[in-house]
């Protein structure tokens, strides 16, 4: 018999042995191939035959989901290859069949190449078959296009890697250990031990740093080892585009799967060649494992264990440490039992646990306390290549499109293309950071946190919040404000070529309560105003400013018209250029109130917030608990309203009741301004700065809807044809006749 | 021949097998002998290349044994619980160790099943023990390979069953050379088809000596001396192992050919003597005393 004869010969005898996991497989596939895409299009072609084009889409879109990379197949194929690697190596648990395999005249390597090869030959023989089956139904229901065929080489290759590299991860599970239950227990240490502690450092530097950026947290989902989260890391986002924080191309995420798929297959082989036989019904088979192994799941279970018990226990370190100490023996007794499989073991071992509990206790001290002194450090200077600022309070609109249609989060964006090359006038704003205690105080609303990017010249990316106080800093803001690089990347519409990107459909101005239409003809001018008017402004002027309105500008792109968004810019009351356009449009001046609304208005609410003393207010959470106390309303009722004080008998937030004339209510509006306008005010109005919130409530007598519906922040329409609107009012804005009537305490 | 030199094994702080050193020659049959836990399996599962030593090296006809095809492929092993796949029947069997052993006799085998009547398309796992020992043996005989090495193997069968395969194993000793190794805690059940024993204690070996070399070179004794300076002469003039006394009657184990003792007990004043034969039991109590070792203990508890 030749040796290549006797190798099929071989692999027969061996399928023989194992022909219900590749028939398991089989139906797997089959169900997940043909089977799904005759329910799938039989069920489209039913839905939607009343529009033949729309079912030849959904047909298409159908067929493209599942014969590509899916979430169900791919969850499938790691089961299987989970069950395929296990059953396969699972002989060397069993004494009599080592004596069997082992007391034969084949090699051991090929037995091991028989095995290996038969797992991989079964899963393509059972995936590919039904993938052409698949391809067949598709066909039969015409919808098999050159897109879908085209994604299938991409499809097999991502698939056979995922099978690849759990199959060699499950092997490599079955060698280090002696029972079947505990390779299983393996394969998931193999698979999620990585990313468990990531994620465990990544929540005690969010927990105890407070420079600590949750844009780090990231690298939990970057770990070196871990096939199964790098593929599915892919798979989720893919559909996120190019600005996905974790996006990795294909062609990456299969090289990096490749690669694991070589460094768990030789590991796998490696330790089979060094296996001891009689390692058959002990936990870890190779004994110098144990230890090592013990200690780095102590760690993990202990320092969980710490920190959920420091958050729950209203952070005490004390009982968070003890927690850890606790968790680390609990755990220990477990692994002492999965390894000897014998409940008086649990005892056994101390000096073993002596060393986890050091280990798990210097861990959560050395986090607590700050021992490296994270937060008092950032990259050095020198070895910046570029920074990206995200003011945590920015002006800028929220979102970008990217030239295939995809919707990008500007903080992605941001990120991703904001590279403010000048180190050295960023690390002037840097070095002038501030404590997190200066930021939490409530005694100091200028200083804000921002997040950093340090991209630095090896490559690698850091993140951090960093606190300024920006009264401190108006000048080097203003200067990074005023960086090309800066505007850029910050607001789409200030891009060179913005305008001739696309074909402009919608552009309107609009106060927050009242829109004006503009002329499609005058977008480009008022582009051109506006980023004039940007280029020249002030950063303390977007920043405290408040704006006046808000140009809001629809388009779609000339080369792809999938390119569709709605940008909207403030304007404020220094852009001279954006202004004097408006008023040639007749926009400018505005009125907040015109004589319909007016009409409508029965009465405006001022609140405020009275410092009773009881309440030292030190943060977001503290004011939260006395707004409830301290909350007061001002009431200003039009004269023929028909309110009187007796209406708002069970109002105990109500400090005083003002009939007024419909002349001061303008005024009061007039001077305030809608609460779309400026979010930053929000937050003042909570801290008990000198904004007032005002409520003006209105009966218009056309009910729109039930009632409760909110539109945006302004409006809330209460049903019956009443609505509110939400406004603002600065201390320094407030109309005469009110300091006359006294209506606020001194 | 198989060959171990300085052989060691260790589990944790056990040295299952300590330094063993042992000839196994071809044509002959070699028993090991040993209560549990002496060693005898974990001895086998080194030689048939199944665990690899510590220390020390095993050869097969001067071929290391350990992960070597060409070695391995010159005996079958039959441990003491053997495996059959999981819902095969004998014909399966017989395939799949078709594929594996080149010379497997596939036309014996089923004739060894009738002879058995062992059912060829039955399922294994419906056999008792003592069937699937049976099946085991066949599968190891009907291998044609040169050396069957079997664990405990002889356990369990029935007197009947124990006798035929022993004449079994004699045919293809006869036949075509083959040379068993059987391992057992029960020495009774080695007595009679061992040419050659091995005994292990505590993981080393005890002794090592051809049975019929042993068998002829002790005797037992019963007699009645005329006068006790006669059992005072023969107490200082033989190579005594052992002697009792019950009454006038003395029971005399000692060392040297049957016809010699004759001879000697001849030239004696006794009122009656007789040369008796030995178990394999009584010359191990003899030979292991002589050492140190209380065998009754070690074995035939």
């Amino acid at each position: 018999m030749t040796s290549r004869k006797l190798f099929l010969t071989d692999c027969r005898e061996n399928f023989k042995r194992r022909n219900w996991v590749f028939w398991l497989q089989f139906l797997a596939y089959f169900v997940s191939f043909p089977g799904a895409l005759i329910l799938g299009l039989n069920n489209v072609q039913r839905g939607y035959a009343y529009d033949p084009t729309q079912m030849m889409r959904r047909l298409d879109s159908f067929t493209k989901q599942v014969l590509n990379l899916n979430l169900w197949i791919s969850a499938l194929i790691v089961g299987l290859a989970v069950l395929v690697g296990i059953q396969g190596f699972s002989w060397l648990h069993d004494k009599k069949q080592v004596n069997f395999y082992h007391s034969q005249p084949v090699s051991r390597g090929r037995r091991f190449l028989v095995i290996w090869f038969n797992g991989i030959a079964g899963f393509l023989v059972a995936y590919l078959i039904n993938l052409v089956l698949g391809l067949g139904v598709a066909s039969s229901y015409g919808c098999l296009s050159a897109e879908v065929l085209a994604q299938i080489p991409q499809a097999i290759l991502g698939h056979l890697l995922l099978f690849l590299s759990i199959y060699h991860v499950a092997i490599v599970a079955v060698m280090l250990t002696g029972y079947t239950l505990v390779s299983l227990m393996g394969t998931v240490v193999l698979l999620a031990y990585e990313v468990g502690l990531r994620a465990i450092i990544n929540e005690y530097a969010q927990q105890f740093f407070y420079t600590y950026s949750s844009w780090e947290s990231e690298n939990i989902l970057n770990p070196f080892f871990s096939p199964l989260i790098l593929f599915f890391r892919y798979q989720v986002n893919r559909y996120n585009g190019p600005y996905s924080r974790l996006h990795y191309s294909y062609s990456e995420s299969m090289f990096t799967m490749a690669g694991l798929v070589l460094l768990y297959g030789i590991l796998g082989w490696l330790l089979y060649k060094h296996r001891a036989s009689e390692s058959h019904g002990k936990s870890i088979s190779f004994s110098k494992v144990k230890e090592p192994l013990r200690v780095l799941l102590l760690l993990v279970m202990g320092t969980l264990g710490g920190l959920f018990v420091y958050s729950v226990s209203g952070s005490s370190e004390v009982l968070g440490i003890a927690g850890a100490i606790f968790v680390t023996i609990i755990g220990h007794g477990v692994i002492q039992l999965i390894y000897e499989v014998d409940f008086k073991a649990i005892r056994k071992n101390l000096p073993g646990l002596g060393i986890s509990v050091l280990l798990v206790t210097a861990f959560f001290v050395f986090f607590r306390w700050d021992l490296m002194g994270y937060d008092d450090k950032i990259p050095d200077k020198d070895k910046v290549e570029s920074l990206a600022l995200v003011l945590e309070d920015r002006y800028w609109d929220g979102r970008r499109v990217l030239p295939d249609g995809t919707e990008v989060s500007i903080d992605n964006y941001l990120y991703t293309e904001l590279k403010l090359k000048d180190v050295d006038l960023v690390y002037q704003l840097l070095d002038n950071r501030i404590s997190y205690e200066g930021y939490g105080s409530g005694q100091n609303n200028n200083v804000s946190g921002m997040e950093v990017v340090f991209r630095l010249k090896n490559g690698k990316t850091r993140y951090r919040v960093l606190y300024i106080d920006k009264d401190d800093n108006l000048e080097v803001l203003n200067e990074i404000f005023h960086s090309e690089e800066y505007q850029k990347v910050t607001s789409q519409v200030m891009e060179d070529d913005f305008v001739d990107n696309f074909r402009i459909f919608q552009a309107e101005y609009d106060n927050g309560r009242m829109n004006y239409a503009l002329p499609a003809e005058q977008v480009r001018a008022l582009v051109e105003a506006y980023v004039k008017d940007v280029q020249n402004a002030d950063f303390s002027e977007l920043y405290y400013g408040i704006p006046i309105g808000r140009l809001t500008i629809g388009g779609e792109g000339i080369q792809n018209p999938k390119y569709v968004n709605e940008w909207r810019v403030a304007i404020y009351p220094g852009f001279d250029h954006t202004c004097a356009l408006l008023r040639q449009e007749g926009i400018l001046p505005q009125a907040v109130c015109d004589e319909d609304y007016l009409a409508s208005i029965r009465s405006v609410s001022l609140y405020y917030y009275e410092d009773t003393g009881s309440t030292q207010i030190t943060g977001p959470e503290a004011v939260e608990m006395a707004r409830e106390i301290v909350k007061k309303r001002i009431l200003l009722v039009k004269e023929d309203s028909g309110l009187t004080r007796e209406d708002y008998e069970e109002d105990t937030a109500l400090a005083g009741f003002y009939p007024v004339e419909e002349v001061r209510l303008k005024e009061v509006l007039d001077s305030s301004y809608l609460q779309e306008m400026d979010s930053v005010d929000q937050y003042r109005y909570e801290t008990g700065e000198e904004v007032y919130e005002v409520i003006v409530e209105q009966y218009t007598g056309q009910p729109s809807s039930t009632g409760g519906e909110a539109y945006a922040d302004t409006k809330t329409d209460y049903g019956e044809g009443y609505y509110s609107d939400h406004y603002f009012l600065q201390a320094d804005q407030v109309p005469e006749f009110l300091k006359q009537m006294g209506v606020f305490p001194e | 021949m198989i060959t171990l030199e300085n052989v060691s094994k260790r589990f944790e702080d056990v040295w299952a097998v300590d330094n063993v050193s042992l000839t196994m020659q071809e044509g002959s049959v070699f028993g090991l002998i040993g209560t549990n836990g002496a060693g005898k399996t974990t001895m086998l599962r080194m030689v048939t290349g199944i665990m690899r030593p510590d220390s020390g090296r095993i050869l097969i006809d001067e071929k290391p044994v350990f992960n070597q095809e060409q070695a391995i492929r010159e005996f079958y092993f039959i441990p003491d619980e053997p495996f059959f796949f999981r819902n095969a029947t004998p014909r399966d069997m017989e395939k799949y160790l078709a594929t594996v052993y080149e010379e497997f006799a596939s036309l014996p085998f089923y004739e060894y099943l009738e002879k058995f009547g062992l059912p060829r398309e039955k399922k294994i796992s419906t056999f008792s023990k003592g069937m699937q020992k049976q099946l085991a043996i066949i599968c190891g005989l009907c291998s044609n390979t040169k050396y069957l090495i079997c664990d405990e193997t002889f356990d369990g069968l029935d007197p009947v069953m124990r006798q035929g395969i022993k004449s079994i194993l004699a045919n293809h000793m006869d036949q075509r050379g083959l040379t068993p190794i059987i391992a057992s805690h029960n020495l009774r059940e080695l007595e009679d088809i061992c040419d050659h024993i091995g005994l292990l204690h505590k993981g080393g070996v005890l002794l090592s000596k051809d049975l019929l070399d042993m068998k002829c070179n002790i005797q037992k004794i019963q007699c009645v001396f005329a006068t006790e300076e006669e059992a005072d002469k023969a107490r200082q003039q033989m190579d005594i192992l052992q002697m009792d006394k019950r009454g006038m009657l003395y029971t005399i184990t000692a060392r040297g050919p049957r016809e010699e003792i004759m001879a000697y007990f001849a030239g004696l004043d006794t009122v009656f003597y007789e040369v008796l034969p030995l178990s394999l039991e009584e010359i191990f109590i003899s030979e292991t005393e002589v050492v140190g070792y209380d065998i009754k203990k070690i074995v035939f508890n």
